[in-house]
């Protein structure tokens, strides 16, 4: 009788999740579909499509580490202190980036760093907008919430009494911080560091407003589709899969190190 | 053996990490500052090696990107960046302070215009000897283009678009059958949106058919059939939709087939100026625009230009045979340029440029 | 909570008992500051410490929970709260591994925490708070999460471990055996307020004498109720222990030095009454006078006897006591096994 439920069971699992699998891979057999292998060399070769790739990568390694120097400290905030007035708002704040159409963002990051912004006055020699330190910004912005989130998350599901019991054995709060409560949330952080680095390269519409050129990858695809269709962008999409896939290996390996450091932790 | 175990435990020593991090943290900083203040140096160094930043009509994406850049830089050895959206929209942007272009190419000239009525209010505070200068003070028309209707060789009603494109059908009957997509752009954004509306009512004319519009188009900004400039043809090449309005240049660009208009209602012929303007388009801002011959035009915004030197050589190079030879491989009709607005405004080299091309060939 | 006041001298141990709720960890958490009072002070070897941080106040502290870092292992853990200094390290690291050896830990050293066992981890927890030569050391019933045998070893060892620090302790718990075990004086919590302190001599004594807030003490413990006493080992060979309290020799299992002075608990369920002198395989018998009887349960009563000096108690059910009729001023025969007593103290 109890096998008899679990065959049902199962087979509920099994067909809602191959419908969920089909879904995702379905439009990827597209690229096989519009592919033209004799071009893909040469359209990969150009030169815009490997400097694209390596200022989306290098823009969002440095946007995420922007994220970390500030964005960790501010997930323990959140996490820790508990009875700040305000806190509510807070929390919603921190969110909006993640709820707001890109685009929006792109266009109010726009009015802040934009050519005639006070800001701008003030660093009369720097290109907010247009360059690669726009890149960032929107990068920044867009994936903010990936990081501060999951840190949060992560400095939550710390025990507050490991930081007590370091505080009592002599430590200050910057020792405890440092020793205890940031590798305690390791690999929490580490896999919120790789969402928003993934976030950032894919970041397309604040980066159209912010700076539409230097081209990251995703402007490229955009471009590409734009001067000669699915045709022409397939082998940037191709490139940009690949990268991917090898962004979601490594956050495979890094949640079931997560996983595992979990269990080992159970008292 | 000790020693590597000293070393490593030096390594992991937390109190060398927190270093570490410390240090990685600042390089990076610092790098973004100095990164970013350097990129914009460069930027403003020796017009020579300088970078030009045209804004363009985006039906043009793919003649500016592929074929024009590659022979502006080598001719005459400027770096091009470029963006190409519609052309209301980037009128918009250069209003709106969201973009400082050098070169702004625009389909009509009637965005331009915008630019020239504008007070420029943004500017005032920031220079105050620009008050109340205008954005844009003349444009010169360099090419026409011709409306179009493009269709996919997959649509079901392909056979029927071929007739017509043989002129053995009427096109619009085929577009008014029902449960015929058809795309186009919008009329707000994108000068090809409003041409578009402005062509369909000329054909209730040129027809004597008050219902081709209505049933062609729908409402002028019809939900179902209005698509951003950047989808509107992937969504057209992959089947969702079976015909869309296009420019002439834009369906060769793509290869794909598409049924001539008579050219009374194609925007593509002066000689028909007149009849063009029975037609019109009033936009949300509430300027009218009336029906024209479609031209392409550019100018130099004063206001927001950083290279001059730059977006001279560069309307320059447009103006000549090379760029002539593109543009007409592309399916632009190449016209002798012609100036509108304050030709005393216009950069002395490119007046000298225009006044010594002869008539068209 | 509170008012509560509390003192403890250098080298002996306050056990502060309690119900649990009664806020027994509170006040541990405003001494060593992670908690602030609303008014008072801590004075730490003279220096007022109310003001100070927490890590500056040089106070041991652990938690009922080990909290042994995670990500550290056994060695890591206990060196986290000493600052490595240069001079000096040899001596220290004599004296430590003295402290570990001391533990029986030694050869956990590298092991991660995530293989120990509770009482392993306890005596890390232990060595790590001790290792930072604390002023003062606070202890939140470590030995909750125990199973009973390894619970009564440990206590044995912690009373040594302890002494030897020579820093007053505070040890916080709900067993009244604790009290027996390792206090030198005693304090009850309830509710929030110090219902009682003494040291634990007086409080034997006043117990003799039927004090009625040591009735009280009992009754408010949810742990074993204890009878209570203290003798010298005369001899101790094959796990039998012979000592003397009092005139009277007694007999306990297990091995302890000759000389040490041990302190044992024997359950009033196991203490059987004879009216006369009866040789039975229990190695314990003395003659004692009943003082008087109480109402333990419905049934059940309390038969409270003097023996010389002491005062023992006696559990039995009311019919068994009319049985042999036994009353007030009776004299009449204690019985228990060697093996009822348990050693809760020795040194």
């Amino acid at each position: 009788m109890m096998g008899k439920n679990l065959h049902g069971f199962n087979l509920f699992i099994i067909i809602l999740s191959g419908i969920a699998i089909v879904y995702i891979s379905y439009p990827l057999v597209t690229i096989l579909i519009f592919v033209e292998p004799s071009k893909l060399l040469d359209s990969l070769s150009r030169p815009q499509v490997g400097s694209a790739l390596i200022l989306s990568l290098v823009s969002a390694t440095i946007s995420t580490l922007l994220l970390s120097l500030f964005g960790i400290p501010l997930s323990y905030f959140l996490a820790r202190y508990k009875n700040f007035p305000g806190k509510f708002v807070l929390r919603i704040i921190v969110i909006i980036p993640l709820v707001l159409p890109p685009l929006a963002s792109g266009a109010l990051l726009l009015g802040v760093f934009g050519p005639y912004s006070p800001l701008v006055k003030t660093f009369p020699g720097v290109e907010f907008t247009q360059s690669i330190l726009g890149i960032i910004i929107a990068q920044t912005y867009v994936a903010s919430p990936f990081m501060v989130l999951s840190s949060q998350s992560a400095f939550e599901s710390v025990d507050e009494s490991y930081e007590n019991i370091a505080r009592v054995l002599g430590k200050s709060r910057f020792e405890t911080f440092f020793r205890v409560s940031l590798p305690l949330a390791k690999t929490g952080i580490v896999i919120g560091s790789i969402l928003s680095w993934v976030r950032a390269v894919g970041e397309l519409g604040a980066t159209m407003m912010m700076a539409y050129n230097p081209h990251t990858i995703s402007i490229q695809i955009f471009e590409d589709n734009a001067i000669g269709g699915l045709r022409n962008a397939i082998p940037d999409i191709m490139l940009a899969i690949i990268l991917s896939i090898v962004a979601i290996l490594i956050f495979y390996a890094a949640r079931k190190k997560q996983r595992e450091h979990i269990l080992r932790f159970k008292w | 053996m000790e020693l590597l175990k000293q070393m490593l435990l030096f390594l992991t020593n937390d109190k060398f990490i927190l270093f570490a991090a410390a240090l990685s943290f600042a390089i990076a900083f610092s790098m973004l500052i100095i990164g970013g203040t350097a990129i914009s140096y460069q930027q403003q160094t020796s017009t020579k090696n300088g970078k030009v930043f045209v804004m363009y009509a985006a039906s043009l994406i793919k003649t500016f990107e592929t074929s024009l850049r590659p022979s502006f830089e080598q001719n005459t050895g400027y770096k091009y960046t470029g963006e190409g959206r519609g052309s209301v929209q980037i009128a918009n942007m250069i209003i709106d302070g969201q973009r400082r272009p050098d070169v702004f190419v625009s389909a009509g000239t009637i965005p331009i215009m915008k630019l020239m009525m504008n007070d420029s209010n943004i500017a005032a505070d920031k220079q105050q000897e620009q008050l109340h200068r205008p954005l844009a003070q003349w444009l010169v028309r360099f090419a026409s283009a011709e409306m179009v209707i493009t269709y996919s060789p997959i649509s079901r009603f392909h056979l029927d678009l071929d007739k017509a494109k043989k002129g053995e059908l009427p096109w619009y009957q085929i577009l008014s059958e029902p449960g015929f997509k058809f795309g186009r752009t919008d009329p707000e954004l994108d000068p090809k949106g409003y041409y578009t509306v402005i062509a369909a009512k000329l054909a209730n004319i040129y027809y004597k058919d008050q219902n081709i519009k209505q049933s062609i188009l729908g409402q002028d900004r019809n939900p179902k059939q209005v698509f951003p400039e950047e989808t509107l043809k992937t969504v057209l090449e992959s089947g969702q939709l079976d015909a869309a309005a296009a420019y002439k240049h834009e369906a060769i660009a793509r290869g794909l087939p598409y049924i001539t208009l008579p050219s009374q209602i194609n925007l593509a012929n002066p000689a028909f100026s007149d009849f063009y303007k029975k037609a019109s388009y009033t936009l949300d801002t509430g300027e009218t625009v009336y029906g024209e011959p479609i031209y392409f035009s550019a100018t130099i915004p004063e206001i927001t230009v950083d290279n001059l030197a730059g977006a001279i050589s560069f309307i320059g190079f447009l103006l000549s045979t090379s760029a002539e030879h593109i543009l007409q491989n592309q399916g632009l009709n190449y016209i002798k340029p012609i100036i509108e607005g304050q030709v005393d405004k216009i950069p002395f080299p490119i007046r000298t440029i225009i006044n010594e091309i002869p008539a068209p060939r | 909570m509170g008012p509560v006041s509390l003192k403890v001298n250098d080298n002996e141990i306050l056990v502060m008992i309690g119900p649990t709720g009664s806020g027994k960890t509170t006040v541990l958490n405003v001494i060593s500051g992670l908690v602030k009072p609303d008014c008072g002070s801590i004075v730490v070897d003279g220096i007022d410490i109310t003001a100070l941080p927490i890590e500056s106040r040089r106070i041991g502290y652990t938690f009922q929970n080990p909290t042994l870092f995670p990500h550290l292992n056994v060695v890591k853990n206990i060196f986290f709260g000493v600052a490595k200094k240069r001079s000096g390290k040899n001596e220290i690291e004599v004296e430590i591994k003295k402290l570990l050896d001391d533990l029986g830990i030694s050869h956990l050293t590298n092991r991660r925490i995530q293989g120990l066992s509770g009482g392993e981890m306890q005596k890390v927890s232990l060595a790590r708070m001790l290792v930072t030569k604390p002023k003062i050391i606070l202890m939140d019933e470590p030995f909750s999460h125990l199973d009973i045998p390894t619970k009564r070893k440990l206590r044995l060892e912690l009373r040594r471990v302890l002494r030897r620090q020579a820093v007053p302790t505070i040890y916080v718990t709900h067993f009244e055996d604790d009290v027996y075990s390792l206090a030198d004086s005693v304090s009850l919590l309830q509710n929030g307020m110090i219902k009682y302190t003494d040291r634990l001599e007086s409080m034997l004594i006043r117990r003799q004498n039927n004090n009625p807030t040591f009735g009280f003490l009992s009754n408010t413990l949810s742990s074993i109720q204890g009878n209570y006493l203290e003798g010298n080992v005369i001899n101790s060979k094959g796990g039998l222990t012979t000592f003397n309290v009092g005139s009277h020799l007694l007999e306990a299992l297990g091995d302890y030095s000759v000389g040490s002075k041990i302190g044992i608990l024997v359950r009033p369920e196991d203490i059987i009454l004879s009216r006369e002198v009866v040789k039975t395989s229990a190695r314990n018998l003395v003659k004692a006078k009943v003082a008087e009887i109480t109402s333990y349960d419905v049934g059940i009563v309390d038969v409270h006897m003097i023996v010389d000096a002491f005062h023992i108690t006696s559990r039995i059910t009311e019919e068994a006591r009319a049985d042999i009729s036994i009353s007030q001023g009776d004299d009449i025969y204690a019985i228990f096994k060697a093996s009822s007593p348990q050693v809760v103290r020795e040194e």
